[in-house]
């Protein structure tokens, strides 16, 4: 159940101080890493050319990874201050002291280096842009911005859509429709998703002066409201593919159904405005990006075997 | 990192693995700038690989390059960095002239290596090389250039903290970060330019 309780993944034994190895994984954010990581790839297959083998999409899903825990790296050398404010990250490894700022930079440029100089010289010189691209936008716009101006989560969803987009740049050399159709859904999918997180912290963060919606004045009311339009929106922008003849109707049956537990559960989350609501929301938000990823892929293979064409 | 307690946090619950001293803002926003210039070198020079293996006439134009003077260059920096390094190592064993001395030399150094590359410069122009002439062209005069504006403020930056009173030891060792990793970068540009062709 750590997912529910966002404790750091990698601190199994809680009576030890975790080590020097442990903190540096913690900086890069594993369990984001991972996700980011499985949508790239999912972007890198859909770009790929009929003759590229799944070894060269995982290359690509794990360069753009190593981009992302740069981002995460820079981002927690960036909020130390915030974070030694905060309960939730007040034991991460540079607010506790147990990792130098210094070092967490070097090991952020290094990470973010590989995946950039290793995008160009894999795949293609736009995917390393992109990434680049990303890692600034995340860096050093969205995570200023958290201090000054709720718009940060409309930012911020701008680089956390990217990895699919990325992944089929990599492959594809170009940005396809299905890298567009994903960047829409990863968009719209992280208004809930980061709402139930923000609102789960509230008091955290309004200690320490971020400024997130339900953290705000009068913000946490319009917290459940915003939530549930967002999961109808993207109930809507997930059927984009299929409006555009990318996908049928396996898919749009998946998705429909994933949608709707979404949606069923923001305005469960904007009825009650509990802690369970809220973290019924989390849950199903990470359910909902793999069940959809899962759609992408079962839509053709399922079609074909029922109908015996494409 | 005992300030916690003052804004509203508390004490880690375990201690650091080392309780160096804290670092100042401005030396956290120097590394934080020394970052983004490593990205942003590692994005042209990524750059100038890719376009590097898709053009053929790569090494023809590459032939107007002389060696000796960029060698001699690259040496410069190299010795620039080390005394720089022997300075600061002075500084701390109490001999603050080594280290007024070295900051002076190390811009020195980086000043006679702009006038080398001026001098290259103004012999590829001669011979016909412009930044237009081609992809080796434009990649060499870009990145070459932005290096060059890069130890221009290493030169500035070296004179201000040799002539800096107060704290001079702290001011030197950040400069001293930027321009080793000016010399690395330099190091880069002269294997990819001069040393390796396509």
């Amino acid at each position: 159940m750590s997912i529910l309780r966002l404790r750091p993944a990698v601190i199994a034994d809680e009576t030890r101080a975790p080590s020097f190895p442990e903190d540096l994984l913690t900086l890069t954010k594993p369990r984001i890493g991972v996700f980011v990581a499985l949508a790239a790839f999912v972007g890198a297959v859909l770009g790929a050319p009929a003759e590229t083998n799944l070894a060269t999409c995982a290359a690509a899903g794990v360069l753009v990874m190593c981009a992302a825990a740069g981002a995460s790296a820079f981002n927690q050398a960036l909020e130390r201050d915030i974070d030694r404010r905060m309960e939730r990250t007040r034991e991460r490894p540079l607010p506790s002291g147990r990792v130098q700022v210094r070092d967490a930079i070097l090991f952020a440029t290094v990470l973010g280096a590989l995946g950039v100089l290793g995008l160009a010289l894999a795949f293609n010189l736009l995917a390393a842009f992109c990434a680049l691209g990303t890692l600034f936008t995340y860096v050093a716009v969205y995570t200023p911005l958290k201090r000054y101006s709720s718009l940060n989560t409309l930012i911020g969803a701008v680089p956390g859509a990217a990895p699919p987009l990325v992944g089929y740049v990599a492959t594809a050399g170009h940005a396809g429709d299905w890298a567009w159709a994903l960047f829409a859904v990863l968009f719209v999918w992280q208004f809930p998703h980061f709402l139930a997180i923000a609102w789960l912290y509230r008091a955290d963060y309004a200690r320490a002066g971020l400024k997130m919606l339900p953290a705000m004045p009068g913000g946490e009311p319009a917290t459940g409201r915003s939530a549930s339009f967002h999961a109808l929106v993207l109930l809507l922008v997930s059927l984009a593919p299929a409006f555009v003849g990318l996908a049928g109707g396996v898919y749009v049956a998946g998705v429909v159904l994933a949608g709707l537990a979404y949606l069923a559960a923001a305005l469960r989350f904007a009825w009650r405005a509990d802690v369970w609501s809220a973290r019924l929301l989390l849950v199903v938000s990470l359910v909902y990006l793999p069940a959809v990823f899962g759609c992408v892929f079962a839509d053709p293979i399922v079609r074909a075997h029922l109908f015996g064409g494409a | 990192m005992q300030a916690a307690s003052a804004d509203g946090g508390t004490a880690p619950k375990w201690p650091a693995h080392e309780s160096g001293p804290a670092l100042s803002r401005a030396t956290v926003g120097v590394y934080l700038f020394l970052a983004s210039e490593v990205l942003f070198f590692a994005g042209l020079v990524a750059a100038a690989i890719v376009l590097r293996s898709g053009d053929a006439g790569w090494n023809a134009a590459r032939g107007s390059l002389a060696f000796a003077p960029a060698a001699a260059g690259t040496a410069l920096l190299v010795a620039s960095s080390f005394v720089l390094e022997a300075g600061l190592r002075g500084a701390r064993a109490g001999r603050e002239r080594s280290l007024r001395t070295a900051l002076f030399a190390s811009a020195a150094l980086g000043a006679c290596f702009l006038a080398l590359q001026l001098f290259e410069y103004d012999t590829l122009l001669a011979h016909g090389l412009r930044w237009t002439s081609g992809v080796f062209g434009s990649c060499f005069y870009v990145l070459t250039a932005l290096h060059a504006l890069h130890v221009g403020a290493g030169i500035t930056w070296l004179a201000l903290v040799a002539c800096a009173r107060e704290r001079r030891g702290e001011h030197a060792a950040l400069a001293a970060a930027y321009w080793h990793l000016v010399g690395a970068v330099w190091l880069g540009l002269f294997l990819l330019f001069y040393v390796t062709g396509r």
